[in-house]
């Protein structure tokens, strides 16, 4: 990462060689939309060259590293381009149930989040709502709280326990799909 | 500054939370400072659960990039680091872009003469550009301003004496951060003397009303407070020193006080 921060053409190409794949994926499934997601990791890699120097090798695996870059800065152009509800919108268009939430663009509805659609649905109603308010929509956890009218600690909770039994979901699937 | 005092199904808890990129700045801060006092086995265990979310693919799409994409994104790398280096002028040399051949050919007296080189061309870019802003606000006479005495004597009143010096100084270390969201244009950048302790934040062309707080994190997760600029104006400046031990390994990035954008 060092020769990266330096600017050395071989080693961010190196670095691309590497992550593309998996950066790809990821802003496909952000954006569900290919020139969408050639645009942002286009962006993505300018901004792991720009912060290359910050990479701190004892605390995370370089892939972690990279793939925290790019969720974040998917988050960020969501938070960017994105026109999100208003609270009062979502209470209007839900009724009673602050839990209640739209899709979150057409993220979910894209058919190659199929599986990550099915998941969710596995989940209990809050950590749903949470991650495809936190995670899809790119509301900060401060605004879901206010939103569902819970406490901070609460939603965060909801969030974490939810994305960890995505991955659980995840696993399984893909236990059951290899041979 | 709030303690951060997590237990381990808190730091858990806020590990997945970080892995997923959904912590804000400050809260990241204290998670990475919870982390470093953590044992080394809980912190194997949050490296390692990291390290699994980032590399799980199993809930996402299977297609693979076009193989068009990478000449895109090495062009894109590359013309970003040739627009950082053209907007910073010479001083924008120092830690921008290196090709590859120049990468290996590139002696170290080499880089410092041109490092010299690029701190004293900013230095008179600097001045310049302080004697324009001097000219159009207070209407004198550029005569007098354009003489090198006059625009060092705007610069301090502007800043400070120390930033003169900064300015002529090819021993600092700086770094450069930009939002993270929102308008590109406007950067700080943050220049500490690693032999002193002395340092400087400067900022060009921040928002009206706009307030950052900078900050670092050392090697060993201490957080360190180092400056909190208004932009009262176009171009703002502030002196402050920090511990020389808090130097060697210090991450520095920012964030507006009233938005929580990042700047990194």
């Amino acid at each position: 990462m060092r020769r990266v921060a330096i600017g050395e053409e071989d080693a961010v190409a190196e670095l691309y060689d590497r992550f593309s794949a998996l950066v790809f994926k990821l802003s496909l499934q952000f954006l569900s939309n290919k020139a969408e997601a050639e645009d942002a990791v286009q962006e993505i890699f300018v901004r792991l060259w720009k912060t290359a120097d910050r990479f701190d090798p004892r605390k995370a695996k370089l892939v972690t590293w990279v793939m925290l870059i790019t969720r974040r800065h998917l988050i960020d152009r969501i938070r960017r381009k994105t026109v999100r509800p208003k609270q009062q919108e979502l209470s209007e268009h839900h009724g009673e149930s602050a839990t209640e939430v739209p899709f979150p663009s057409n993220v979910l509805l894209h058919e190659q989040n199929s599986q990550l659609w099915k998941a969710l649905q596995t989940l209990p109603e809050m950590q749903r709502t949470v991650i495809e308010r936190a995670y899809f929509h790119g509301f900060t956890l401060k605004e879901v709280s206010r939103q569902l009218d819970a406490p901070l600690g609460t939603v965060k909770s909801a969030l974490s326990r939810g994305l960890l039994r995505l991955r659980e979901h995840g696993s399984k699937e893909s236990s059951v799909l290899r041979p | 500054m709030i303690e951060p005092t997590h237990n381990y199904s808190e730091l858990l808890e806020l590990a997945v939370l970080d892995a997923h990129g959904l912590l804000e700045p400050i809260e990241s801060e204290l998670f990475n400072r919870s982390f470093h006092d953590a044992p080394a086995s809980i912190q194997d265990e949050i490296i390692q659960m990291q390290l699994e979310f980032a590399t799980d693919d199993s809930m996402l799409p299977e297609d693979l990039p076009p193989a068009s994409l990478r000449k895109k994104v090495l062009d894109a790398v590359a013309s970003a680091a040739d627009k950082e280096a053209s907007r910073l002028a010479p001083l924008a040399l120092i830690g921008a872009r290196v090709g590859a051949t120049a990468a290996r050919v590139g002696s170290r007296e080499t880089i410092m003469f041109w490092r010299t080189a690029a701190m004293v061309l900013f230095g008179i870019s600097v001045v310049l550009a302080v004697v324009t802003m001097d000219v159009q606000r207070r209407a004198t006479d550029i005569n007098v301003i354009a003489e090198n005495a006059a625009a060092n004597n705007s610069l301090k009143n502007l800043t400070d004496v120390k930033f003169v010096e900064f300015i002529n100084n090819p021993y600092y270390q700086v770094t450069r951060l930009e939002r993270t969201q929102g308008d590109p244009s406007g950067y700080i950048r943050v220049a500490i003397h690693s032999d002193t302790g002395d340092g400087y934040v400067f900022g060009l062309d921040l928002q009206a009303g706009e307030v950052i707080v900078i900050k670092g994190t050392t090697s060993s997760g201490k957080a360190v407070d180092i400056a909190r600029i208004a932009a009262k104006e176009s171009v703002v400046a502030q002196s402050f020193t920090i511990d020389l031990e808090d130097i060697q390994g210090l991450t520095i990035w920012g964030y507006d006080e009233k938005t929580g954008v990042r700047w990194l």
